[in-house]
């Protein structure tokens, strides 16, 4: 079971910052303890498929056009890298 | 009036879309305590304007002509700012449309504005929003259902006739549902994700709200299709809208695990009328049972909260944000400053999905969410060789008052719990409101098989023709 340690190690690593630890721990105990249902489902020996979609009918793994053409692209700096408009 | 019709007066001349628009920007003000829209667009009298204008040269503006259209606020809007329902972000003003508001702007649609949500998607009441909550128009002191509250009461509320809003896990059949409008999630890969921010993007797809399946079904036309900005989206996916099915010889499974014993009775009523309807028409309506649905939503918030983390991680005021004073901070420490603007749910979110994919986590959490996932979806396509459709209520409980739910954190779970299937399977999957006299909003679910989008729609109209309030 996550302590209080646990979610202020965690919530460094996600740089965050939280009000009240005491609550983080309770409410993440409580959604953690909600998601041990899936060891009643008896999943163990399933396959994990990658996605709903079967890969063929997405576009080839190929470069995009946009990557193909990237030598066309506007201005360079002097070491050969794109200077990218400015956004805004 | 439909967008069809409406598109039709303006292009012929008969409605002036300015004419129009006022009426609708003036709506907007007169339902503002609702708190629906996060910012109204300023241009939209003068893009109407636009069309008119199009419409006296004799130019033709689309098949979208001066239709008010809503757009949630975490898809992107040129020059429009786009908060997702974040103090983060609510600077945030991008320099390019999402795929789908160019599809739409295209086909003559006007932008009215960006409709409040749940932060970053993170909800399903629409009071996770650092904007406030959304009001329900159709039963004040109500939830509008979330995370897309806004854009369902927009059409609800008469303020827009089409919304697009985002499903991760029933953001948009959810508030369909409590508002009493249609909803409809896509088939994932069908509508390009480019400009949607991301909250979990092996789940989430665009969807529309509208007020008549056809409206729906015209929104779904224009945008659908491949898409070069987005990889996920499915070849060829473009078809096209061929309106009623016949249910004569249409296999319909009710799912067993979708309607609990304890259900309101106003939602079983909801369910026994559409089943009604469906035999009326021809179909035959048989119980099936789908296991996995027991633990679909543990599924669903593993996999979400560990992709929510990823996601969000960019937050780091540098490449997003808003004005903050870089001076005096070690970089870790301004980042972490930075970020605490996000709210609660969001921490809270982050905070987990650190932990189920984690070392000494995974195996108990994110990997068995995947085989949850990998299971329900050999188990649908399974009864899809059977049935052509499956039904359930769309929320097996009523929208409830707002600040109810709020305080626990796994209590709105529940909203979520017959949605989030269509969400893992990938499948297609409709919200339509069912008949209840004098009774709460509720929103019956149809799913349909993998790519038949416009087929589910079809379906969906024939229930429609049958008679909704």
């Amino acid at each position: 079971m996550i302590d209080k340690s646990d979610i202020i190690r965690m919530a460094a690593m996600m740089r965050l910052e939280l009000d009240d630890q005491e609550e983080m721990v309770r409410d993440v105990r409580k959604i953690l303890e909600y998601f041990s249902a899936l060891d009643s489902a008896g999943v163990d020996d399933e396959p994990v498929l990658d996605n709903a979609i079967p890969l063929e009918m997405l576009r080839p793994d190929q470069p995009s056009e946009a990557e193909r053409n990237i030598d066309t692209y506007g201005d360079r700096d002097s070491d050969g890298y794109i200077i990218a408009p400015k956004v805004g | 009036m439909s967008a069809a019709s409406l598109a039709a007066a303006v292009r012929s001349g008969d409605v002036s879309a300015q004419d129009y628009i006022g009426g609708v920007l003036e709506r907007i003000h007169d339902t503002e305590k609702l708190n629906i829209f996060i910012t109204v667009n300023p241009d939209a009298v003068q893009q109407a304007q636009h069309i008119d204008a199009m419409v006296r040269r004799g130019e033709d503006p689309g098949r979208l002509a001066g239709v008010p259209v809503s757009i949630k606020d975490n898809i992107c809007t040129r020059n429009i700012r786009t908060t997702c329902g974040s103090r983060m972000l609510e600077e945030f003003v991008p320099p390019y449309d999402a795929t789908v508001v160019r599809r739409l702007q295209d086909e003559g649609a006007i932008i009215m504005g960006k409709t409040n949500m749940d932060e970053f998607g993170m909800g399903s009441s629409t009071e996770f929003s650092a904007f406030g909550p959304t009001d329900n128009p159709r039963c004040p002191g109500f939830v509008p259902g979330g995370s897309s509250g806004g854009s369902a009461a927009s059409v609800a509320a008469d303020t827009s006739i089409i919304s697009l809003g985002s499903d991760t896990g029933g953001s948009v059949r959810n508030p369909a549902s409590f508002c009493g409008v249609i909803g409809f999630k896509p088939t994932y890969g069908m509508v390009s994700r480019y400009g949607l921010v991301s909250y979990a993007n092996s789940l989430e797809q665009i969807g529309t709200f509208g007020r008549q399946v056809s409206d729906v079904a015209l929104a779904q036309e224009i945008m659908s299709g491949n898409d070069t900005h987005d990889n996920t989206t499915i070849s060829d996916a473009a078809p096209k809208y061929a309106g009623s099915v016949d249910m004569r010889q249409k296999k319909i499974g009710i799912v067993r695990q979708m309607t609990p014993a304890n259900l309101d009775s106003a939602i079983s009523q909801a369910l026994d009328a559409t089943i009604s309807k469906l035999i009326e028409a021809g179909a035959v309506c048989d119980w099936v049972s789908l296991d996995m649905v027991k633990y679909s939503i543990a599924a669903y918030y593993t996999i979400t909260s560990t992709e929510a983390a990823s996601n969000l991680a960019r937050y780091d005021n540098i490449r997003y944000g808003y004005n903050r004073p870089k001076s005096n901070y070690e970089f870790h420490r301004y980042v972490t400053k930075s970020r605490a603007k996000f709210g609660p749910e969001v921490k809270r979110r982050i905070i987990t999905g650190g932990f189920v994919p984690s070392k000494g986590y995974a195996g108990k959490y994110f990997l068995k969410a995947l085989k949850v996932k990998s299971r329900l979806i050999a188990d649908v396509r399974k009864l899809f060789k059977v049935y052509d459709y499956l039904v359930s209520p769309t929320v097996p409980i009523l929208s409830f008052r707002q600040g109810e739910k709020i305080v626990d954190p796994v209590s709105l779970f529940a909203v979520d719990a017959n949605t989030v299937t269509a969400n893992l399977t990938g499948i297609p999957a409709i919200s339509i409101p069912a008949d209840v006299q004098n009774g709460p909003m509720v929103g019956i679910q149809i799913m349909g098989r993998h790519r038949t989008d416009m087929d589910l729609l079809g379906a969906a109209q024939t229930l429609e023709d049958y008679g909704t309030p």
